[in-house]
């Protein structure tokens, strides 16, 4: 029997998609055969649907994922959470926490890639208001916290980002402040929007001012709006921002909390030197880095950087002195190579009439970074170093970072954020923690 | 590969069911949650972002179906997949917000034109000469623009099966109609995109 075309019509779809059964397809491609009509249809519906389905996904941007982080942390930390729920949300916070590193290392590269055109803040200042918006509506319904006027804040037109305020009321030992991440995401957001070199203006003198006061009022008002006494906010703030006078930092995170049983707003600052943060294999613009002049902590210490240099100083065939009489950058002394490593004394010049191959200098390096590893240092650290070359551990002896950036140098490897975390006790205002 | 290949093909990776339990047992590591979120971020950004066409309400959607997530994760019962359960929950919230801003029909002029450069670009890739990746970017675009104009119903199909690749028992058990109502729908959607895309019958035929 002959199948009508308008039958067939409607059963080109299933044909297509694989879903019609094995008398029908027979049915169709004898029609199809047959009808040229029919066959033009099949083929512009194919055509249609492969259209469709390779339309091309899109990819979170780094702030939509750090907003969606900041988001779910704020759920978490709000104090309207379900009961039976409180362990699971604990183990989520920190769940969370750690996630918005692992999605910044997922979509990292399109913040750094995106070179002077600043996609963040665009993106920002085109929906602002919205933003603005969803977050009042979250602060009412969802965290019990009233909604705050934010199209008051006097920022920048370009910034919206705003600083986060949580009223936990939890009890945190000094231990656990030490590995404190609820601050991390708004600390990626700010980078983001205030310290990216293409987002720019922050670290001038007078903006960073205004900033700091108009942060600090935003801060102040989440804290009326949540209950709490905003004067005692912006005192805490003051005294933590005055710990690091003249510095560009901006408050952007607070959270009422205990700390070893007495009442303390915990205080968060952002700076330029957050992009260490980013676990990223990208570089920021050297000469931006080279700017800074931040207080990063270089996570090797300079006694093992001295003997790193004086250990390969002999296969090293350049003319020029090894390491120049008092041109070593001061340091702090390391908090990751736990090592006893003695101070062996740099050595200024190659051993006469030797030309060690690069064969043994390598053995010889192999055999220190293994001395290192024995020490129990940071197997991440030594496989840093084992990327180094002799010239870029000298740099890193001088603190030059800009070269290292643009040797393609992983900065963070080797560098970590200065402390930002600050407990300053409500009743006497006076700071009763900061980190490390 | 189909989404709905939980496991991607790797044998040791915990399914999303594993990893609910983790999460709702609270004796984990807290990882459950965090790998839970890294594996749909992007896929339930995809869906509002074509159910909504518009990247900034699809970012937001987005938060809103972890939130419910992370609330509502307990009452999952294990009944249907995981995978089932999200993208139930997830395509309840974008309808929700759609009808709550009432633009489900009348999205963006251009849907499309917020997109990253990226994906502006990738009609340019391969191999085409500059003729033929002007003409695929404008059926692209056209295709875009006709999808966003179509009912929430049957975008709702054409994501599910054209675009996520879910058979038709998938889509039906998702949406929770019948097989004969998936079909209708996909054919009646169709059928008005072929409308939409009448011009270019010639180079998609």
């Amino acid at each position: 029997m002959k199948m009508r075309c308008s039958k067939a019509n409607k059963l080109i779809g299933p044909f297509i998609d694989g879903e019609l059964a094995a008398p029908e397809t027979q049915e169709l491609r004898q029609h199809l055969d047959a009808c040229d009509g029919c066959t033009q249809r099949y083929a512009f519906m194919r055509g249609l649907v492969r259209e469709v389905s390779s339309l091309p996904a899109i990819v979170p941007t780094p702030e939509e994922s750090y907003r969606l982080i900041n988001r779910l942390r704020r759920e978490v930390a709000a104090p309207a959470a379900p009961k039976p729920a409180s362990k699971r949300i604990q183990v989520a916070a920190a769940a969370l926490s750690m996630l918005v590193v692992a999605t910044v290392a997922g979509v990292s590269i399109a913040v750094w890639s995106s070179g002077g055109t600043a996609p963040v803040t665009e993106e920002t200042a085109a929906d602002g208001g919205e933003h603005g918006e969803a977050l009042s509506e979250q602060g009412s319904q969802e965290t019990g916290f009233v909604a705050d006027e934010t199209r008051g804040l006097g920022l920048a037109a370009a910034t919206v980002t705003r600083p986060d305020l949580v009223v936990s009321e939890k009890e945190y030992n000094p231990e656990e402040l030490e590995g404190f991440r609820n601050d991390l995401g708004t600390r990626l957001d700010f980078y983001s929007t205030y310290w990216y070199p293409a987002s720019g203006g922050a670290a001038e003198p007078a903006v960073l001012e205004q900033l700091q006061g108009d942060l600090t009022d935003d801060l102040a008002r989440q804290a009326a709006a949540a209950g709490q006494n905003p004067d005692e906010l912006k005192a805490a703030v003051a005294v933590v921002l005055e710990q690091q006078s003249g510095e560009p930092i901006l408050p952007c995170y607070a959270e009422r909390a205990k700390i070893d049983g007495k009442e303390a707003w915990l205080v968060s600052v952002s700076g330029p030197e957050d992009y260490l943060l980013f676990p990223d294999r990208q570089q920021p613009p050297a000469m931006f880095l080279a700017s800074l002049g931040g207080e990063e902590g270089l996570k090797i210490s300079e006694s093992l950087l001295r003997e790193l240099a004086a250990r390969l100083a002999p296969y090293n065939d350049t003319d020029g002195p090894l390491i120049p009489a008092g041109a070593i950058k001061s340091q702090k002394e390391p908090p990751l190579d736990g090592s006893t490593t003695s101070e062996t004394p740099a050595t200024t010049e190659g051993t006469p009439g030797e030309t060690p191959g690069e064969a043994e200098a390598q053995e010889d390096f192999q055999s220190f970074l293994r001395g290192l590893a024995a020490q129990g240092t940071s197997l991440d650290l030594i496989s840093a170093l084992e990327g180094l070359n002799y010239e870029q551990i000298l740099m890193l002896l001088h603190g030059d970072w800009a070269a290292l950036a643009v040797g393609g140098v992983n900065l963070s490897d080797f560098l970590s954020p200065p402390p930002r975390l600050w407990a300053v006790d409500c009743t006497t205002n006076e700071v009763i923690w900061e980190s490390q | 590969m189909s989404i709905y290949d939980d496991n991607g093909g790797e044998h040791d990776r915990p399914t999303d069911e594993e990893l609910v339990r983790d999460f709702l047992d609270g004796d984990g590591d807290g990882a459950a949650f965090e790998e839970l979120v890294s594996r749909y971020e992007s896929v339930i950004m995809n869906m509002a972002y074509r159910l909504l066409g518009n990247r900034s309400d699809a970012a937001d959607v987005c938060q809103e179906v972890f939130v419910l997530l992370l609330r509502k994760l307990g009452s999952f019962r294990g009944e249907a997949k995981f995978s089932t359960w999200l993208y139930r929950v997830s395509l309840n919230a974008c309808h929700d917000y759609a009808r709550r801003l009432r633009r489900h029909v009348s999205i963006s002029e251009s849907p499309g034109d917020d997109l990253p450069d990226i994906e502006q670009r990738l009609a340019d890739d391969g191999f085409d000469s500059p003729e033929t990746s002007m003409e695929r970017a404008e059926i692209q675009k056209t295709v875009r623009e006709a999808i966003a104009r179509l009912p929430y119903k049957f975008k709702e199909v054409i994501y599910l099966h054209d675009i996520s690749g879910y058979n038709y028992k998938e889509v039906a058990e998702i949406l929770e109609i019948s097989l004969g109502t998936v079909k209708s729908r996909l054919n009646r959607a169709r059928a008005r995109l072929a409308k939409e895309l009448e011009g270019f019958r010639e180079q998609m035929g």
